[in-house]
């Protein structure tokens, strides 16, 4: 409303002056805008106020304009706080506060804005300048570190969508955090373009998400994009390229040293040596199999973007930008190119406007399907003296002859090979995508303003596929009848947003008081439509499409007395067509309260400039693990059977997946606890914050009992209550600037625990996913694995290892077998009850520091990201040091035998082993777990800025050039490619399937306007 | 400009009021599917669930595809696995450690996955309005593979729950005595039998039979040594009014060929068609082959993961034919360097010689199981995924066995010997009057057991034969499986008659209790 009265005031002011002109005499004012280092800032816009009336500083800061006294100038430039300045005479010195040191910086927080100072809920704020300085193909993947309580992990794959956590697990699936752009209820995607970010906000708490409702329950981040300011045309662009790598390698064994210990393994098993590893080893045949699949590849980024107002009335902003991506594998890369279009107009009492993106992305993604194809360790197994490609290994079923496992006498591997595999399946991923919104705000009386806010978002998708014939992998028909085959997909996305909103805002002495209230409506169609030809034979595949729709109600009151007691209340009612008609309503209440203790009288500690305690609890709702119509098992019309002479294919249909007819809303209760404080004038800042939240009825598919006879997934359900518990630390530190010299340092620290209240069912105890179980009172996915306690070095240990019946635990072992621990004591061995928690993938904690420092025209900026405590599971390895016949062998690797006992590696052999050998290589043992915690230079950034004088000459006006590398430095422990890892689902996020690994990318670029 | 405003904003509103009911509406019909509130009220819904029951045939682990082999074959004194694969490998070894792995877990739920199939059936389908005879017909049928399922399910597990009605989520059953399980599979099978036709025409050709109703009720009495209901059972098909329907064909080789299905020595098959398919289950173009073949097909064809014993070549070897050849059944049963007596030079493996393979030693002396094995069409090419040969689950030479058996057991040992006769002179060999004339009644099962292997070998009933005959019970007759098999040196009586239940279903639900002895 503040604003609608400025508007006013300023329409008046306009009328006024225009009247006014010819009356009062002018004044030539000169000025230098400075930031709060000193430093003069060029190209800062300096409007009279009511006009378009505009002129721009000169390199040194310098401005001159002709005014009358009195006049009202705007002062904005970006990165800082605008300003408005009455002249009073002929000198305007001003010093420029950049936007992120501001307390009274604006934030929204959905359907309204607040100032920052007001907050009462917890909301994580990111500067988006910090965080473009990644090259990030989705916005989460440029925020990792850089805020508390936010958790990001990351894939390099190219087009690849980094998994967020806000604050945690709150629930076993869709922990994806609601994303708000522009006022758009959407997900995240990687047709974004991150340049067009003004800025990023994380709702972190039930009162700060509470307004999202049954949205709101993972978090929600709010993103606006940039805006059209009044002024004359700004255009400012930027230039990067770089290169990047998977950083780290396997050391993996070449041909000599694999045919030297392969060689040994097939005698030790008493089988036959291939004739690959005798008398056909070709030394000329030396594959490095990682050499063959990954390549350099690179990045490149272009921005430019047109920002100003049309005939005075018509504020835009328009950018274009291009993103390519070149991945470090073979036959791999993302594209994207985007148009944006923000515009908003004012008459009257009318504001309209839109926020609009085009945009364009094209995936080639790595190809990973087929019978026992896992690229990331394919590349690492397939033994060296199998070629890449070769007359000998050409049949009608690998016409191109790719080199793969043959048989017993050369060599059986039954390792895929991936580098063949790029080349044979090709798949392409186009998607063109609408999204933004228009709206209208009228404002009614003074204080209260309606806006209808239309929000669209519709895409095309279209895969395109073609698999030629030959198969990658020994033993595995070539696919599709050995025949080409064409894949085609087609999907069509559109979303539609409907919102009422009317706002209130009033001030009045000490109080401030605002509320809103709306209805909001979202509509989804999804229909996908895949065709199949294989050889001559077209087919369509099951066209499908989904519908839901949400309706919620929502409102807020907000209450400040004298900016020292603060209060806001929100409630939200949300109904969903994914549940069934008894469940379908939700209500999603919070309130929060927050002190301003250094307003009160009695505070007199100078050092302490602001100090706040916050405290909020609040209910939010989750529904996004469902998909439409789960709330009722459904016919499947797809079994057939095949009766007749002629094998006719009679229908067939029936209830293949069972279903849970009262689903509701997951809700989450959330209590958050903070405290903000300002010293030394500003100089440190801190905010920490304390939460619990439990997680009632979670949504999820537990398995249920094969003994159902349930098929095509589990039922989804609400299974269990989660608890989290965590602390946030948010410190900065920003020294008063020397004349050359100025630094700051921001330090983030979390640390979060998950703990497992209940299964819905009193029957289930836990649920076991692979080799990481879940179990009550304890964190999600906990590795539970057998014990194992070094190597038997000869038969007298194997016979006093025994168990508290006296019976000899491994009998069949031998010596150089792995000793494992009779953890339940029972006297017995047994691989199902033998087995113990060996650590959590959750990290005991995390922290992002952010280093920044300038020398004269000099910058650098440092983002180093930690992760402390957690447990992988290093699955390549397993896959490597099992040392079967299907795999090479990690350089160094050896076995034990009575000649060698002075090594961490048991007794092994290929071929028909015993159960001492098998034992040795179980894959469900402590044996594979590694820990994961890591220290990484995320990002280094060195910048330097172009003398202005030079610049104005070729009609710039502010120029920097910079280099960047991400990933450089990484500390840890880990084997594996990256211990930043996904995971594959919540219940195995420990797991390290051999995942695209986070890439190191080195960089320069340009940034320029004019 | 401002009335233009307003007009604008109005009609804003007034579309945002009006045109949202579309947007609005949270009660969705769901335009891609069908649900249980309007399916089962016809006759043709009645006839596709039924269909959707024997689509379950096509599952991996369903009677008759990809994994029962292991269990009754590999695991049993004739085959051996040679695979990489350790857990699949373990089944065969009798040694299994790895409780919830694909095979045993698939197996299990692929069983279940088809009584809960024939359990919507035979809930929903008696409500219908339909043609009553069909109708009759339909739940007959779905009772008849409901039996079926629970055989192999008691057989294999032994311990298993006995589930009737369409199951819910949350269900947590708990097992219950066998004999009760035998009594349903009883039950369900006389039902079926009382109403289910002798035969179908045209396009309605594999579906259950009576003939299959009693041939499996007498396999059911005969496994409890039921000897008098067995034989009352199975009488329908020899004396009764089956022996007009069936007879053996004259070439053993058409049992298990995809060209001559369905023919009259045929009493129950899992009907299997060779088209494109992709690896989706109950989804657009899901195969409707089996993909037994790649894993018993020798190296360079399949995954040879499956082996026979070469003891049962030696056993074929021991009686010649009344013309004094080799007996022709050995051939079409052991794929190995002598198939083709004249040896490895002659004998093709999938379209060329033996030798011509050049197999290293080890694999040298392998035997393949060849029933089943598409190496008759696949010349020189890998086996198939979606293989045409219809599995025989019941076939009237095996009829003939039983229900020689079944007499023998009522101690009417010289009335068996007929029915003998006519599975021994179909592959050309004298009548046991003249080869074993007067043999009492244990040396006939003797001579029983022999005849079995010679006819079933590799037809997925050798172990349920062997428990039948007391093998697993009895150390003294474990150990003449030790001597042809020395896997069952792993071999615990009390333990490993059974399979231990996947240790997945045992976590989620308490009800369950783990086989003895695993």
């Amino acid at each position: 409303m503040e604003k609608k009265k400025r508007l006013n005031l300023f329409m008046m002011l306009v009328v006024a002056l225009m009247f006014s002109i010819p009356l009062i005499a002018q004044q030539i004012v000169r000025g230098t805008l400075r930031n709060t280092a000193g430093e003069p800032l060029a190209g800062a816009t300096i409007t009279v106020k009511g006009s378009d009336r505009s002129v721009v500083t000169d390199v040194n800061g310098n401005f001159t304009i002709d005014v009358p006294v009195g006049t009202v100038l705007v002062i904005s430039t970006v990165g800082f706080q605008e300003r408005e300045v009455t002249v009073t005479g002929g000198e305007l010195n001003e010093v420029m506060q950049p936007v992120d040191e501001s307390l009274s910086e604006v934030v929204v927080i959905g359907y309204q804005t607040v100032r920052r100072r007001d907050l009462t809920g917890a909301v994580g704020i990111i500067d988006p300048n910090t965080a473009n300085r990644n090259v990030a193909n989705t916005l989460a993947e440029s925020i990792q570190g850089l805020t508390p309580g936010v958790t990001v992990r990351n894939t390099g794959a190219p087009g690849g969508a980094a998994k967020i956590d806000i604050r945690g697990a709150g629930t076993f699936a869709g922990n994806n955090p609601l994303y708000i752009i522009d006022g758009m209820y959407t997900d995240a995607s990687p047709d974004f373009n991150p340049q067009d970010v003004e800025s990023i906000q994380i709702l972190k708490d039930a009162s700060a998400a509470a307004i999202y409702g049954s949205r709101a329950a993972n978090g929600v981040i709010i993103i606006t994009t940039k805006k059209g300011r009044p002024g004359p045309l700004r255009v400012t662009g930027s230039i990067k390229a770089g290169i990047q790598n998977v950083h780290n390698r396997y050391d993996m064994m070449d041909a000599t040293a694999y045919r030297d210990l392969a060689t040994k393994l097939y005698q030790s098993g008493g089988l036959p040596v291939p004739t690959s590893l005798t008398s056909d080893f070709d030394p000329a045949i030396n594959t490095d199999w990682q050499d063959e699949f990954l390549r350099q590849g690179a990045i490149g980024e272009y921005n430019l973007a047109f920002s100003g107002s049309l005939a005075k009335a018509v504020n835009f902003y328009v950018s274009g930008n291009h993103f390519s991506n070149k991945g470090p594998v073979i036959d791999n890369s993302f594209k994207r190119s985007g148009v944006r279009i923000n515009t908003s107009t004012t008459f009257s009492r009318f504001t309209i406007g839109e926020n609009l993106l085009l945009s364009w992305t094209k995936e080639d993604p790595i190809a990973a399907t087929g019978v026992g194809v896992n690229p990331f360790v394919d590349m690492i197994t397939m033994p060296p003296v199998v070629a890449l490609q070769d007359s000998r290994y050409q049949s009608p079923e690998n016409p191109e002859g790719w080199g793969i496992g043959l048989n017993n006498a050369y060599l059986s591997t039954l390792t895929a090979n991936v580098p063949a595999l790029q080349r044979l399946d090709q798949f392409e991923q186009n998607n063109f995508k609408i999204r933004g919104n228009a709206f209208l705000d009228f404002r009614i009386l003074d204080g209260f303003t309606y806006r209808f806010n239309f929000g669209l978002e519709k895409s095309v998708d279209k895969g395109e596929g073609l698999r030629r014939p030959g198969t990658v992998r020994q033993g595995t028909p070539s696919p599709n009848n050995n025949q080409v085959a064409v894949f085609t997909s087609r999907g069509e996305f559109e979303s539609k947003l409907f919102e009422h909103t009317l706002n209130f805002e009033k001030n009045f002495d000490v109080h401030r008081l605002s509320a809103v209230a709306g209805y909001s409506n979202q509509s989804f169609d999804h229909p996908i439509f895949r065709f199949t030809t294989i050889g001559n034979n077209p087919t369509t595949e099951d066209p499908y499409t989904n519908l839901w729709n949400n309706v919620g109600l929502l409102g807020r009151v907000n209450y400040s007395y004298d900016d020292k007691y603060l209060a806001s209340v929100t409630f939200r009612r949300d109904g969903s067509s994914l549940f069934g008609e008894n469940n379908r309503w939700g209500n999603f209440p919070s309130a929060s309260v927050a002190w301003r203790i250094s307003k009160e009288d009695f505070w007199n500690v100078n050092a302490i400039n602001d100090l706040k305690l916050r405290a909020s609890y609040g209910s939010l709702g989750n529904s996004e693990f469902l998909q439409p119509w789960l709330y009722y098992a459904q016919i499947n019309p797809f079994p057939r059977a095949v009766f007749g002479p002629n094998e006719v294919e009679q229908i067939g249909a029936i209830v293949t997946r069972l279903a849970n007819s009262d689903l509701r809303w997951e809700k989450k209760n959330t209590t958050n606890i903070g405290l903000e404080a300002s010293l030394f004038n500003n100089m440190f800042t801190l905010s920490a914050d304390y939460f619990i939240a439990e997680t009632e009825d979670v949504l999820v598919d537990l398995p249920i009992n094969l003994t159902t006879g349930n098929a095509g997934g589990n039922p989804a359900v609400n299974a269990a209550s989660l608890q989290n518990k965590g602390f946030e630390l948010a410190l900065s530190f920003r020294p008063k600037p020397g004349p050359d010299f100025s630094w700051g340092a921001t330090l983030n620290f979390t640390t979060i625990r998950n703990e497992v209240l209940a299964f819905g069912n009193a029957t289930t105890l836990h649920t076991q996913l692979g080799d990481a179980r879940t179990e009550l009172g304890r964190s999600i996915g906990e590795w539970y694995v057998l014990k194992t306690d070094g190597i038997f070095q000869n038969q007298a240990e194997i016979d006093a290892h025994i168990g508290k019946t006296g019976q000899v635990l491994q009998p069949w072992s031998m010596p150089g077998d792995i000793r494992y621990v009779d953890v339940d004591d029972d006297g017995e061995l047994d691989l199902d009850k033998d087995r113990y928690y060996a650590g959590s993938p959750w990290a005991d904690w995390e922290a992002g520091i952010l280093l920044n420092g300038a020398y004269k025209k000099f910058s650098i900026n440092m983002q180093w990201y930690a992760v402390v405590g957690n447990k992988l599971y290093n699955r390549p390895r397993y896959q490597v040091d099992r040392m079967d016949q299907n795999t090479n062998f990690r350089e160094g690797a050896t076995f034990w035998t009575p000649q060698n006992t002075n090594t961490e590696w048991p007794r092994a052999a290929i071929g028909a082993p015993d159960q001492g050998i098998q034992y040795n290589v179980l894959p469900q043992s402590d044996r594979w777990l590694e820990d994961g915690s890591y220290l990484r230079l995320r990002n280094l950034e060195i910048g330097y800025t172009f003398n202005e004088t030079m610049l104005s000459r070729i009609g710039f006006n502010s120029s920097r050039i910079f280099v960047s590398g991400q990933n450089l430095l990484t500390f840890t422990k880990y084997k594996g490619l990256d211990p930043d890892i996904t995971g594959v689902n919540i219940f195995e996020r420990g797991l390290d399937n051999g995942q695209y690994p986070a890439l190191r990318i080195i960089s320069a670029g340009i940034n320029f306007g004019f | 400009m401002n009335t233009l405003l307003k007009y604008s904003l109005a009609v804003t509103l007034i579309f945002s009021i009006t045109a949202c009911k579309k947007y609005t509406d949270l009660d969705i019909q769901n335009p891609n599917r069908q649900d249980e509130s309007n399916f089962w009220k016809t006759g043709t819904d009645a006839l596709q669930g039924l269909n959707a029951l024997y689509g379950n045939f096509y599952r991996n682990g369903s009677p008759g595809s990809r994994w029962t082999p292991f269990y009754f074959d590999i695991r049993s004194d004739d085959g051996y696995s040679t695979s990489p694969w350790n857990e699949l490998r373990s089944i065969g070894d009798l040694n299994i450690t790895q409780y919830s792995f694909e095979v045993n877990h698939d197996t299990w739920w692929h069983h279940w996955r088809g009584i809960y199939r024939a359990n919507q059936v035979l809930a929903n389908v008696p409500d219908i309005s339909m043609d009553e005879n069909l109708k009759a017909q339909y739940l007959g049928e779905a009772k008849f593979l409901r039996a079926l399922y629970y055989y192999n399910l008691v057989t294999i597990w032994g311990n298993i729950p006995l589930i009737l009605e369409p199951s819910q989520p949350a269900d947590k059953p708990s097992q219950v005595p066998q004999e009760q399980v035998w009594a349903q599979i009883e039950k369900d099978l006389t039902e079926a039998a009382a109403v289910l036709p002798n035969s179908y025409s045209g396009e309605e050709t594999g579906r259950a039979t009576k003939g299959a109703a009693y041939g499996l009720l007498g396999r059911a009495h005969l496994q409890q040594l039921e000897y008098q209901q067995a034989a009352d059972a199975l009488a329908w098909l020899i004396t009764g009014p089956g022996q007009g329907i069936y007879g053996l064909m004259s070439d053993f080789g058409d049992n298990f060929k995809h060209t001559t299905e369905n023919n009259m020595e045929s009493v129950f098959e899992v009907q299997f068609k060779m088209r494109p398919e992709n690896s989706g289950e109950d989804g657009p173009m899901s195969n409707v082959g089996t993909s037994r073949p790649p894993f018993f097909a020798p190296p360079g064809h399949g995954f040879n993961d499956a082996n026979m014993r070469r003891w049962v070549v030696h056993e074929f070897l021991r009686e010649e034919t009344a013309s004094g050849d080799r007996d022709p059944r050995l051939a079409y049963t052991a794929l190995y360097d002598s198939t083709d007596e004249r040896g490895p030079d002659f004998t093709m493996v999938y379209g060329s010689s033996f030798t011509s393979k050049n197999y290293d030693p080890a694999i040298q002396n392998r035997v393949w199981y060849r029933k089943y094995l598409d190496d008759y069409f696949r010349i020189n090419e890998f086996e198939v995924f979606n293989s045409p040969i219809n599995f025989r689950i019941i076939r009237y030479a095996d009829v003939l066995l039983m229900y020689a058996e079944a007499l023998n057991g009522l101690n009417r040992t010289s009335d068996a010997y007929p029915f003998v006769d006519r599975v021994r002179e179909r592959a050309g060999l004298d009548p046991l009057s003249i080869a074993r004339p007067g043999l009492n009644q244990a040396q006939f099962l003797q001579q029983l057991e022999h005849e079995r292997i010679m006819e079933l070998t590799g037809e997925s009933l050798r172990w349920n034969d062997l428990a039948r005959w007391g093998y697993f019970d009895d150390p003294a007759k474990l150990a003449i499986l030790k001597a042809r098999d020395p896997e069952f040196n792993n071999f615990v009586i009390g333990r490993n008659k059974y399979m231990p239940i996947p240790q997945s279903e045992l976590d989620i639900n308490p009800n369950l209790v783990q086989n003895e002895g695993w």
